[in-house]
């Protein structure tokens, strides 16, 4: 029985933190504002390495302005990013990973008079991360107050600017597939599974390193110094997971994020057309083979139009699949 | 099995990084060189004489360097494709420099509209019909081209024919510019 339970308890844990990391990524991902940066990968405790691959569709309609009103896009607008995301994630000692990630962005965009489809590498994540326990913190049932004890993991990642930003050769927003600077983040992921019950609770905190910036959108320009505002990332996931008869596992996940980003500055001047702030839902499933070792996932956020959800970012559609390969 | 030992593979780290790194390192090390000098025909300079240009008003009228900049101290004009960035920009002119700066005329110049009539539209989607801003049509994108202009960019021009910015929209810098006239 005992084995069993740590079975399954292994089989929830793979699943649950995978449904964490299903959550909608704090991706600036509107082509708009700055490309697909692939989202930082997570192990299983158990895990030593973990291989990662996803495609992501995203229709844009509409955005909001800085007042937080919708607005449509222009007639006969059909604005769509593709994205090839992979990654490989590494156990370093027992309570510690590291994680790479990154892809390639293909842009087919429609927009008023402009037509135009580019492609090029998103901005890339490189993260460690530190894992406050030793034993799986999921139960079946609490019965005691230990039992309550959460999973707690400690993380920084750093963005690379390995994407083609406005700071490039490209004559619109709509070209770009990154951002061009580099941004370093602290999150903590906080997650309790009691079965079939997981709820993972995760806080990001960001800031954007200044960057001289000598190019706009293609055309050279009397240098000047640009920083990103600082970006705040919250998320809320609650999961429940089904088991078959063969223990194989099927998460189902739905999601809130919070996310916001200051103004930038530039030449140390507040430009205030710059932040932005979201409210996104999304609801995911993850499935898990019996064996554990491959975890493919389908993720769906809708572009929701409610005055006040958004502003001064893009309302998209986003569909990712994806598949996870889990060495033990 | 075959993975059991996998600690040699962890050097796939480092080289992946430095893979990355040298794929991409112009865009990892951001260039602060002045490159405008190197290419020339790239954009027309502050302080170069603004050249004419004649386009097709949502107002019905026609706009030329002579008309803009008629009984006004200057004459701002913006790249407007109505994306989110240029609403947004466009929002803060109407805002904060529109009333602050009212000696100057304000056009935005739509490269992207396949009519007049396309760019009244657009103008009216964007809620600007109320604003005092002209919207004019660069079909071709000839006038854009021909002050090395693209999307977002300010071009500033002085009631002496001189161009006083041209760049990227930066609030900070217009104002400066603005307040100078």
């Amino acid at each position: 029985m005992r084995g069993l339970r740590d079975y399954l308890t292994g089989v929830a844990l793979a699943t649950s933190v995978f449904s964490a990391l299903l959550t909608p990524q704090p991706v600036h991902a509107g082509s708009c504002c700055g490309g697909g940066t692939a989202g930082a990968l997570l192990m299983p405790k158990s895990a030593k390495w973990l291989f990662a691959g996803s495609g992501d569709f995203e229709k844009y309609n509409g955005y909001f302005d800085r007042g937080g009103k919708y607005l449509s896009d222009p007639p006969q607008s059909d604005l769509r990013q593709y994205r090839l995301n992979g990654g490989v994630a590494v156990r370093l000692a027992s309570r510690w990973q590291a994680a790479l990630a990154s892809g390639y962005v293909f842009n087919s965009n429609k927009y008023s008079g402009l037509v135009s489809n580019t492609n090029g590498p998103a901005d890339s994540v490189a993260s460690v991360t530190y894992e406050t326990f030793d034993n799986i913190r999921c139960v079946w049932k609490v019965r005691k107050w230990a039992d309550m004890i959460p999973a707690v993991y400690l993380a920084s990642q750093l963005t690379l600017p390995t994407g083609v930003s406005p700071y490039d050769n490209v004559p619109t927003s709509f070209d770009i597939t990154g951002r061009g600077f580099y941004r370093l983040e602290g999150k903590a992921i906080v997650e309790k599974t009691v079965y079939p019950f997981t709820l993972a609770l995760t806080v990001l905190y960001g800031t954007h390193f200044t960057r001289p910036v000598n190019r706009d959108y293609s055309l050279y320009v009397e240098p000047y110094r640009k920083r990103l505002g600082d970006r705040f990332t919250g998320t809320a996931a609650l999961s429940y997971t089904y088991f078959t008869e063969s223990m194989a596992s099927l998460t189902i996940s739905t999601t809130y994020t919070y996310l916001t980003e200051a103004d930038a500055t530039i030449n140390g001047y507040v430009d205030k057309t710059t932040g932005f702030s979201r409210h996104m839902f999304g609801a995911s499933l993850a499935w898990a083979t019996p064996e554990r070792e491959l975890i493919y996932t389908l993720s769906y956020n809708p572009a929701l139009r409610e005055p006040g959800l958004q502003q001064n970012f893009p309302a998209t559609h986003v569909v990712s699949i994806g598949v996870n390969y889990v060495i033990r | 099995m075959l993975y059991a030992n996998l600690t040699f593979f962890r050097g796939i780290f480092p080289v992946l990084f430095i893979a990355l790194w040298s794929m991409h390192c112009s865009n990892l090390l951001p260039d602060d060189t002045d490159l405008r000098y190197q290419n020339p025909g790239n954009i027309l300079a502050a302080g170069q004489t603004a050249p004419d240009f004649s386009l097709p008003a949502t107002d019905g009228s026609t706009l030329t360097l002579a008309s803009g900049l008629a009984g006004k101290n200057g004459l701002v004009v913006y790249f407007t494709m109505w994306c989110p960035v240029c609403t947004s920009h466009t929002d803060e002119v109407v805002q904060a420099i529109l009333p602050t700066y009212p000696n100057a005329r304000y056009v935005m110049v739509d490269y992207v509209s396949s009519s007049i009539g396309e760019a009244a539209t657009l103008k009216t989607f964007g809620g600007y019909d109320s604003t005092g801003i002209v919207v004019a049509l660069d079909k071709s994108q000839s006038f854009m081209n021909s002050y090395g202009a693209t999307m977002a960019y300010v071009v500033i021009i002085d009631s002496t024919g001189k161009i006083r910015m041209n760049e990227v929209y930066k609030k900070q810098k217009m104002e400066q510019i603005l307040g100078s006239l």
